[in-house]
């Protein structure tokens, strides 16, 4: 087994980034009533005869 | 006490992380920076930002009526007809249809009464929202032989537009498409006007090798009548893309027309004046009065484009970026296999693979 320490550089607390504002209003800006659908696999996301 | 942290690890645990380090491309970078890249926050475009937010929000709100209400619809699905039965045996070369939402657009500029009164001989295929609108300005399955309509938001007061008298009356003429998670007393309220049901999977989870909800649902629909299964649509969050969907992928139409389907407001209208659904509950709610409408960030989140096609500016809220957003996308991707026409003379939906052309151009071009 290796035995090892880590350094821990203590960060301060810092104020939410502009991505972070824009994930919080969208947040708020209400919800669709259904959702857009992704796949690892483009072909399966617009239309399967079969599943 | 994290000043005095310490792990043990195995020789050739290290090793492993060493080679992992290395392929992600972090090979001459510190510990630090790929503990940072694997753990942080990793940049999202504001699409993926955007969608994230919306899958996670839609899901805590909906997934459990899904399940529900599809366990509700079970034997009535079983019992009834799949949309496989609307894919045509043949189908012709050319074949347009027009695909109806219920936008600002659709009154600006007239367009119900310009297609009522024009000889349209394609598929018509009306979103819920917009059916009784649409049929009390004329344009009925009576003229317009080939007339469908669409629910896919699985929301209870879908049931109102079915409901409205005049949908009863042209009840026996349309075919009506609906998702098998779409509440049961929605169902009830399509089929007491005479309509036609036709049942569909809208895709949300599924995954071609592991299990989902979509793989469950269609397992179960399979065990009794329909032994082939049902067809599943992307919906793009949204009843006009999953018509528009619908047009080309099961009615098998060459050219695809979108009126009403605005994606956007005018930029007149107040932010005030428009409502959303609320995350936390799923209610109607109005525009909260404490978001700031002068940040940058509001900004991002809630933009004003240009269309260039018509020459007009839009206001969208992030809901009408994430469909237009995906329309878009998902328009361009299939360029090749369907003409899709912006006909709203105005809206969000313009880019690559978009034509734009007036409603009447449309009708004088492709009435077919």
């Amino acid at each position: 087994m290796i035995k090892g320490n880590f350094k821990i550089k203590k960060i301060k607390k810092r104020e939410a980034t502009d991505q972070e504002k824009f994930e919080q209003l969208i947040a708020r800006s209400g919800v669709g009533s259904h959702m857009v659908f992704r796949s690892k696999n483009e072909d399966d996301e617009l239309f399967l005869d079969k599943l | 006490m994290l000043d005095d942290f310490s792990l043990e690890i195995s020789e050739n645990t290290l090793q492993k992380m060493k080679n992992a380090k290395e392929e992600m491309g972090f090979g001459a970078k510190s510990w630090s920076d790929w503990f940072e890249a694997l753990f942080g926050n990793s940049k999202q475009t504001e699409k993926e930002v955007i969608e994230k937010v919306f899958r996670d929000n839609i899901l805590k709100i909906f997934y459990e009526d899904w399940v529900r209400y599809f366990a509700l619809n079970l034997e009535n699905i079983w019992h009834g007809n799949s949309a496989r039965k609307l894919i045509p045996k043949k189908p012709r070369k050319v074949h347009s249809a027009i695909v109806i939402g219920r936008g600002p657009s659709l009154q600006k500029h007239n367009h119900l009464k310009l297609l009522a009164n024009s000889n349209y001989k394609g598929v018509i295929i009306c979103t819920d929202g917009a059916l009784p609108e649409v049929l009390k300005a004329g344009v009925i399955p009576t003229k317009f032989k080939k007339f469908y309509v669409v629910t896919i938001d699985t929301l209870v007061r879908q049931k109102d537009f079915y409901n409205n008298p005049v949908c009863k009356k042209y009840g026996n003429y349309i075919k009506c498409i609906l998702p098998t998670i779409v509440p049961p007393i929605v169902y009830f309220a399509a089929k007491n006007t005479g309509m036609k049901i036709y049942w569909i999977h809208t895709l949300f989870d599924y995954k071609r090798d592991g299990i989902s909800f979509n793989q469950i649902e269609n397992i179960i629909v399979k065990a009794k009548n329909h032994k082939k299964g049902l067809p599943a649509i992307q919906t793009g969050g949204n009843v006009g893309t999953a018509s528009w969907v619908i047009a080309w992928s099961i009615l098998k139409c060459s050219t695809v027309a979108l009126i009403g389907i605005d994606h956007g407001y005018d930029i007149r209208t107040s932010w005030n004046k428009i409502k959303q659904i609320d995350p936390e509950t799923g209610k109607i709610i109005t525009f909260p009065k404490d978001i700031a409408q002068n940040s940058d960030v509001f900004k991002k989140a809630y933009p004003t484009i240009y269309n260039p096609d018509f020459d007009c500016y839009v206001k969208q809220t992030p809901t009408f970026v994430y469909y237009s957003n995906a329309l878009k996308e998902f328009i361009f991707r299939t360029r090749k296999r369907v003409k899709t026409i912006n006909a709203t003379e105005g809206g969000s939906i313009f880019g690559k693979g978009i034509e734009s052309m007036t409603l009447k151009n449309f009708l004088e071009n492709y009435s077919y």
